[in-house]
């Protein structure tokens, strides 16, 4: 009864201390997010015989509760987890390639009865918390390529078994959760961007030399276009170029305040492709205008903002790094999807967060945040317990 | 414990972190407002592009109409039965397939073949054509059920039409699939699938016959499935034409054109071509045409042609498709003699009374042979006899310089600029085309002794090169030397033969043969011409443009081209001269003699020998006819010409008298008579009772097949008028007739090869 009785009333403190502007930031994001969904899948609906938004509400409110589970255990408790909570990450990777389902030729998928789940989504923030771990006894050692070999590796294992899918947007999330976490760990910056620069550098000699001397790539032929068509979407206009132009086309011909709800051309008319999931934030684009998609962007802004505020302020280094791990994964999505959008980016089918359909990707995400969230609650300034 | 405060190590490597991403956001910021805020327009340009969808709408070709309204082509709607996706997309598809191939019960339209089609096609939102001019049973069935075939559509779709058949085909043109022209200026607005006009007036009025497309704007998906449609801009129909042509005259023309074409050819079966026209003197207005053989445009209409048809058309000697009243050039024979008759009363100032002795032949080589011996005889009644003696001298006093002047005032020899493509400039050989016609000889035979001296340096230089010793050489080179210099004489002689004016070539002209060659078109202005006493209008077919509703958007009036320069009283003489052709002794006089007397014909008659490859010297020759009437009020005027018709009179001449009992309604009174050829000139020979002259026939076939022009047999010279006092021209010059009369002859000698190149 006693123990029952405390549960409740530190449930209800924890309610308490949340970061409701971090919330409602989160929330608003969400709701403008089934907003586009519902015209994104106008046709789509009729198409598959489903009901997208309604779909993503309920792994809303299945995302609310992993929120709520994550924020119940002080983070500080995982930190000693840090090599089990690796090992599953890698038993869980390794499990999808055994026995998952191939979808759009990536074997990305487990079937969990009616549902079907994707393990690299989960799997993201169970690397940051490992990797937060990791870094913690090494942070001020990580001024030499030989100090930062270990992390290398210790990210690259699971990384190539995300490759191996293939899914190559989830392997650039971990590299760029990675890179974040050393920044703030105290890796030199000049080497990171040493190391990113030749990094970006030697792909392009890779794919250069793919195409001239015809090297060999472990990436099929259409994965390499998509990295390319940003720069001259003609290289193939009818595939991915073909994404690149029509995205263009939607964002452009949105205008300052957009074409209504509903009544975006290249949206209806299914000029994007699968304008739900990769390119929704055309969508919201075409149809509610710059307005709209700097509002969103705005939004994003702010949520990243409070991340690296809750890192700041956070009790240790391990929640700090945990709390940057999170941010650089919505970091990377961010600029990653809206990026291609606008065609800045490749093509790498990376959701939004929070906005694109799919339940495992808006999963994984309310998980993330509440780890954000957990990190802030659990601070000694906010909370005694 | 555990519990530790962030480094500052931290709080430092976290400004650089969040550098960054402001870095980050502000790039896609950027990137944003550069789309959306200043490249928008570029890009809303692009979404609209990529969802509009324009569909032509066909507009209906105009009318044409004869002058007293009659539709001579006009639009047939033809149903299409199409499946349109914009009524199908929500509909079970399969059924409604099903219930049209039922409902259109044609072997070759299954299922299978419905959807073998909408697979096949990529533009979903455009109507796909399941049936071509479907039957009227088949569109009402449709209509009925129109619940059970949601998305089926039946479109009329507008074909050209022609209810008088072949009727004026010619002149009215056909229209098919554009080709060439669609490369040429004015042709920008049309698709590659467009008919537009070929010959004709549906070539040459296309631009008023055409209309404007209109569209449909449709909204498409990536997959080009229409969504909706936006709005439909209606097309304009095409103008309608009233033509200056009469319905009634036109059929008459064509009716007897025919008739007596086939009864021609029980005679002369070559007899299978030829055209005619009917003016308004006072207008130039054309109030008929004809060409045969004859051309039907439903024939072409955008199909394509059969192999019979092809042959017809293009193939098989004579080819249908020309039209020969503007784009023949025909010899005209005696057709031509009042063109000389005036240069020489006009450049020589002889009297029309003055006399000219013919005795068969005439006294300057190459003596050229008179269809009869005519004896003396004035202006009229050469003309009325046609005499080639009295005109070889015409020509020899008026000079080739003064005849090509009146051709030219009378229109020969240049296009009319009659409203219809494609027509011929004919020859005058006056001096202006002499010019042209001799340097491009010269040119001819210098390239061909050019040609010859080097082949003849090629084989001595091989000669020379073989020869053994010098004095071989030597002798091979003065051969060389000698054979060119005999080359270079002929050259010589050549070039200045082919490149003169000769007088036998003036004698020629003078009698409508050597280099004279005229389209019907011109004769018949010519003619008109001197009916109107010497103005010249320019001829003319559609006389009003009137848009769909029928408002007047331009109307054509008559224009005066030129007014012969001509003393009035030489072209009163020459009606006068041409009014005796039709009077007994005339040679048109069998044709009009049942003619009212206040409706007098002014006419001439003209026999050619075409000289078009083919015809077979001495035995075929060209009909020609040239008329015009009331004399003393001309309101009328004809010309024609029948190939292989053998003589004017005898052959189109019928149909200039069939036409003008048309036009002046003496047909309705039981006619004139109908035409049957002179099995013999015996047989036929009228009866000449109460005539003054003994001598007036059918133009005589004789029996050798000579080719008497429609001139009479030897005159009765005691039966001749008086000459008045003048003496006869000539005397001294007359030619000794050692030869016989021409009449019997087996030669003909106004070959032209022959009088060119004489001995």
């Amino acid at each position: 009864m006693v123990k029952e009785r405390g549960e409740a009333m530190r449930l209800s403190k924890l309610i308490k201390s949340l970061d409701y502007t971090l919330l409602g930031v989160v929330g608003l994001i969400l709701v403008m997010g089934l907003f586009v969904l519902q015209s994104a899948t106008v046709n789509a609906s009729v198409r598959y015989g489903m009901n997208f938004v309604a779909r993503q509400a309920a792994w809303a409110v299945v995302g609310l509760v992993a929120f709520f589970c994550v924020l119940t255990i002080d983070y500080s408790k995982f930190a000693k987890y840090g090599k089990l909570i690796y090992t599953i990450n890698i038993l869980l990777l390794l499990g999808t390639l055994i026995l998952g389902s191939e979808t759009k030729g990536a074997q990305a998928w487990i079937e969990l009865g009616p549902f079907k789940f994707q393990p690299a989504e989960v799997a993201k923030t169970l690397l940051i918390l490992g990797l937060a771990q990791f870094l913690v006894p090494r942070i001020g050692k990580l001024k030499t390529f030989k100090e930062l070999l270990p992390v290398f590796i210790y990210v690259a294992i699971p990384l190539l078994l995300i490759l191996k899918q293939p899914d190559l947007g989830t392997g650039l999330v971990y590299v760029a959760i990675m890179f974040g976490m050393l920044l703030v760990a105290g890796a030199s910056p000049g080497l990171l961007f040493l190391l990113v620069g030749s990094g970006i550098g030697l792909i392009a000699l890779a794919i250069y030399g793919h195409f001239a001397w015809g090297w060999w790539l472990p990436l099929e032929n259409y994965q390499i276009n998509r990295l390319i068509v940003f720069i001259d979407p003609m290289i193939d206009p009818r595939d991915s170029g073909w994404h690149v132009i029509q995205s263009q086309i939607a964002v452009g011909s949105g205008g300052l305040w957009g074409k209504g709800w509903g009544m975006g051309s290249q949206n209806i008319n299914d000029f994007l492709p699968e304008q739900w999931t990769d390119f929704i934030f055309c969508v919201l684009a075409e149809e509610f205008g710059f307005v709209g998609s700097a509002f969103m962007l705005l939004l994003f802004f702010y949520l990243i903002y409070r991340g690296i505020m809750i890192a700041r302020e956070a009790k240790d280094t391990y929640g700090a790094l945990i709390a940057i791990g999170v941010v650089s994964m919505f970091v990377f999505h961010i600029l990653q999807n809206i990026g291609m959008s606008i065609g800045i980016m490749p093509i790498t089918g990376i959701p939004l967060p929070f906005v694109s359909y799919g339940g495992s990707s808006l999963l994984a995400n309310m998980i993330a945040l509440g780890l954000l969230m957990n990190v802030f609650v659990y601070n000694e300034d906010r909370i005694m317990f | 414990m555990g519990i530790q405060k962030p480094k500052t190590v931290l709080k430092h490597s976290l400004n650089i972190y969040l550098a960054i991403i402001i870095f980050i956001f502000a790039v896609i910021f950027i990137r944003l407002a550069w789309l959306q805020l200043i490249q928008t327009e570029i890009y809303q340009t692009k979404a609209v592009s990529n969802t509009m969808r324009w569909i032509p709408v066909e507009a209906p070709r105009g009318e044409i109409l004869a002058n007293d309204g009659q539709v001579l082509v006009t639009n047939r709607p033809v149903f299409n039965i199409s499946l349109n996706y914009l009524g199908l997309k929500d509909q079970d598809i399969d059924k409604v397939i099903q219930n049209l191939v039922v409902i259109l019960n044609d072997p070759e339209i299954t299922v299978e073949s419905i959807k073998a089609l909408l697979k096949g096609q990529n533009r979903l939102y455009e109507p796909i054509v399941i049936k071509r001019d479907a039957s009227m049973e088949v569109v009402t069935a449709i209509e009925e059920r129109r619940r059970e075939l949601p998305g089926v559509s039946v479109d009329a779709h507008p074909q050209r039409s022609y209810p008088f058949g072949s009727l004026a085909g010619h002149l009215l043109g056909y229209v098919h699939s554009i080709k060439e022209e669609i490369e040429q200026p004015g042709y920008e607005d049309y698709g590659m699938n467009d008919l537009v006009g070929k010959i004709g007036i549906e070539k040459m009025y296309e631009h008023y016959l055409n209309g404007k497309k209109g569209y449909r704007q449709v909204e498409v998906t990536s997959l080009n499935r229409p969504v909706r449609e936006v709005r439909e801009i209606p097309p304009i129909p095409g103008h309608k034409l009233v033509l200056t042509l009469n319905l009634k005259l036109q059929q008459a023309m064509e009716k007897s054109f025919d008739e007596v074409m086939l009864e021609v050819q029980k005679k002369y079966p070559k007899a299978k071509a030829g055209a005619a026209v009917l003016l308004d003197v006072k207008t130039s207005k054309v109030l008929a045409m004809v060409s045969r053989p004859s051309l039907n445009p439903d024939d072409f209409n955008g199909k394509p042609l059969s192999q019979d048809q092809a042959d017809y058309y293009f193939r098989i000697t004579p080819p249908a498709l020309s039209n020969r009243a503007i784009q023949g050039s025909y010899v005209p024979g005696s057709v031509f003699k009042p063109i000389v008759g005036m240069a020489a009363l006009s450049a020589a100032h002889i009297s029309p009374t003055e006399q000219v002795l013919c005795t068969g032949q005439y006294w300057n080589p190459p003596r050229i042979k008179c269809t009869g011996v005519h004896g003396r005889l004035n202006y009229y009644q050469a003309i009325a006899k046609s005499c080639n003696v009295y005109f070889q001298e015409m020509a020899r006093r008026a000079g080739i310089e003064a005849i090509g002047q009146v051709g030219l005032e009378f229109g020969l020899g240049e296009r009319t600029g009659i409203d219809l493509p494609f027509e011929s400039k004919g020859i005058l050989p006056h001096v202006g085309w002499q010019e042209e016609e001799f340097a491009s000889r010269r040119e001819s035979i210098n390239k061909r002794f050019d040609n010859k001296v080097e082949a003849l340096n090629d084989e001595y230089q091989g000669k020379i090169a073989a020869a053994v010793t010098d004095e071989e050489k030597k002798q091979l080179e003065r051969e060389l030397k000698n054979k060119k210099a005999s080359l270079e004489a002929q050259r010589r002689i050549e070039v200045e033969f082919n490149t003169s004016w000769h007088d036998f070539d003036t004698y020629n002209t003078g009698i409508g043969q050597g280099y004279n060659q005229y389209t019907v078109i011109q004769l018949a202005n010519y003619v008109a011409t001197i009916a109107n006493n010497g103005q010249r209008y320019k001829p003319y077919v559609v006389e009003k443009i009137l848009d769909a509703e029928g408002n007047l958007v331009q109307e054509f009036f008559p224009e005066l081209v030129m007014t012969s320069s001509l003393l009035p009283e030489i072209i009163e003489e020459t009606q006068k001269a041409m009014i005796t052709t039709s009077a007994p002794g005339g040679t048109a006089y069998s044709l009009f003699r049942n003619f009212p007397e206040q409706i007098k014909v002014a006419a001439k008659t003209g026999t050619a020998q075409p000289g078009r490859a083919g015809y077979v010297k001495n035995k075929d020759f060209d009909g020609l006819f040239i008329a015009y009437a009331p004399a003393d009020d001309p309101q009328i005027a004809f010309a024609g010409v029948m190939e292989y018709g053998n003589s004017g009179s005898g052959s189109i001449g019928h149909v200039c008298k069939a036409v003008f009992e048309e036009y002046f309604g003496l047909n309705e009174m039981g006619g004139t008579g109908t035409f049957h050829l002179p099995q013999s000139a015996n047989e036929t020979s009228p009866t000449n009772a109460g005539q003054p002259s003994t001598s007036e026939s059918e133009p005589p076939v004789n029996e050798n097949q000579s080719p008497v022009d429609e001139e009479q047999p030897p005159a009765n010279e005691g039966e001749r008028p008086v000459d008045e006092g003048q003496p006869p021209v000539n005397e001294e010059q007359s030619p000794t007739n050692e030869n016989e009369p021409a009449v019997n002859e087996g030669e003909f000698p106004t070959n032209e090869a022959e009088a060119q190149l004489p001995e």
